[in-house]
């Protein structure tokens, strides 16, 4: 404890005021349930990574607001230099000689430059999954941190970014909103509600709906957060007045029983496939062997397993090797360049 | 009667371990060449997911074999919606974890180890 030096820190929140007025760019890796990554730049927090929220792809892309496919065209056009449209590319370089870490690959440019996203609805996206990654951390202990200058930039970051003061004071807002509204916050984050008796879907908004839908007893609230491509405090909030109207039996059903969805056959309690009562594991049985009419004996199932691996190997093996020889040959062949 | 698997333990082990981890879905046990021993799921198809994770675990060791990398601690896949990671339990079985695109992978090799040593005393067990 040298006098020179400032306090550490008591917690992330802090932290970042403290990095706010260093005007650091970089990350804190945060370690703790879920802990996450808070991603800095010039003291404003442009992206908050963690476990326990969607990130901006999955919102975009679970809530099908963008295909996969062109999301992979505009990561692909992000990558080259050449095709950077949008007047990000130049903020970047008058930008490069400031920040430490450039932003190489601008994701966000690609896909507002691709026509996929408006640019101010990308804004509102990514600077509302820096308050939604920002509530989720806070929902679980957070054991250390670690700043992280030279932590590479986000792929996808609100500008100018979200100061660390107002982030903090929207996160306790949240907190305090939904323990009004339902209870202890860790309570809230436990829960894995199911749709009550009797629901009239008629009269469900269709986000009600989905998460209806989603709400099968495993899920707690993150979990279905990812389910329908949403944040986690936007569901939270919903789940709460669902519950408030009676829409959902919240108490957690520990049952032994799997819960079964759609029209497959429920799980077997036992696979019937195992002949042997003794034998701990189902085992294969020889084609002129019907299960349950002959014991098996105890060297033949797994030499035929082993067998069967290799065999599977050498079938890979034959059309790899059938595959490069093709290849080779249109290389040779002048015709197919 | 002689002791089988006690199928409820398997499950609760697999719960267990969704619960403990962020982004965990489902997960099935199933025996090296593929076949269904217990499951946690509600959307896969468990007897698919196993047949098909076997032959994950088979490609995944000799690959790395190939590669000179020693031998195979698990078999991560990341897709656009999520992960399948597929990890030995000893040489008889198998552990197939499913987890969507948030999943805490770091936490996941915490307590994998964890699990699929419970899960290898539970067959074991059972063998004996």
């Amino acid at each position: 404890m040298s006098p020179a030096a400032p306090p550490a820190p008591r917690n992330v929140p802090t932290l970042l005021v403290r990095l706010q007025e260093e005007r650091f760019t970089g990350a804190v890796l945060v370690s703790g349930t879920p802990g996450g990554v808070v991603h800095l730049r010039r003291g404003l927090v442009v992206a908050v990574e963690t476990p326990g929220a969607p990130s901006v792809e999955t919102v975009l892309l679970k809530s099908r607001r963008i295909t996969e496919e062109d999301w992979s065209a505009a990561r692909a056009a992000a990558g080259r230099t050449d095709d950077a449209p949008g007047p990000a590319a130049t903020e970047a370089t008058t930008e490069a000689a400031e920040s430490a870490p450039t932003e190489a690959a601008d994701l966000g440019s690609a896909l507002v430059g691709h026509g996929l996203i408006g640019g101010v609805e990308l804004e509102v996206v990514c600077t509302a999954a820096v308050f939604d990654g920002a509530f989720a951390m806070s929902l679980g202990p957070v054991e250390s941190w670690q700043v992280e200058p030279a932590a590479a930039a986000p792929e996808l970051g609100a500008r100018p970014g979200v100061e660390p003061r107002q982030l903090a004071e929207e996160t306790v807002r949240r907190g305090t909103l939904l323990a009004r509204l339902w209870g202890p916050l860790g309570e809230i984050a436990e829960a894995r509600p199911r749709p009550a008796a009797q629901v009239e879907s008629g009269q469900l908004a269709p986000r009600h709906r989905d998460l209806l839908l989603n709400a099968n007893g495993r899920r707690v609230p993150r979990d279905l957060a990812f389910a329908v491509g949403r944040g986690v405090f936007p569901v939270m909030l919903d789940l709460a007045r669902m519950r408030e109207r009676r829409l959902l039996r919240p108490e957690a059903e520990q049952a032994a029983t799997v819960p079964a969805v759609g029209p497959r056959a429920p799980v077997p309690a036992q696979p019937s496939a195992a002949p042997d009562p003794a034998a701990a594991l189902p085992r294969r049985v020889p084609g002129d062997r019907r299960p349950g009419t002959a014991p098996a004996d105890e060297a033949g199932p797994h030499r035929m397993e082993a067998d069967a691996t290799a065999d599977a190997l050498r079938r890979i093996q034959q059309a790899l090797a059938d595959s490069r020889r093709a290849e080779a040959a249109r290389h040779v062949d002048p015709d197919a360049g | 009667m002689q002791q089988r698997i006690s199928s409820e333990a398997l499950v609760d082990e697999l719960r267990r371990l969704r619960e403990r981890v962020m982004g965990v879905t489902e997960s099935v046990v199933s025996t090296a060449d593929g076949l269904l021993v217990a499951a946690d799921t509600v959307s896969v198809q468990p007897e698919s997911l196993s047949a098909l994770a076997a032959a994950t675990l088979a490609l995944g060791r000799r690959t790395t074999a190939e590669a000179g990398l020693g031998s195979m601690r698990e078999n991560v896949t990341r897709a656009g919606g999520g992960f399948v990671v597929v990890t030995a339990i000893g040489e008889h079985a198998l552990l197939v974890v499913v987890g969507d695109e948030g999943l805490d992978v770091a936490a996941l090799g915490r307590e994998c180890p964890g699990t699929v040593e419970a899960l290898g005393r539970l067959l074991t067990a059972a063998a004996s």
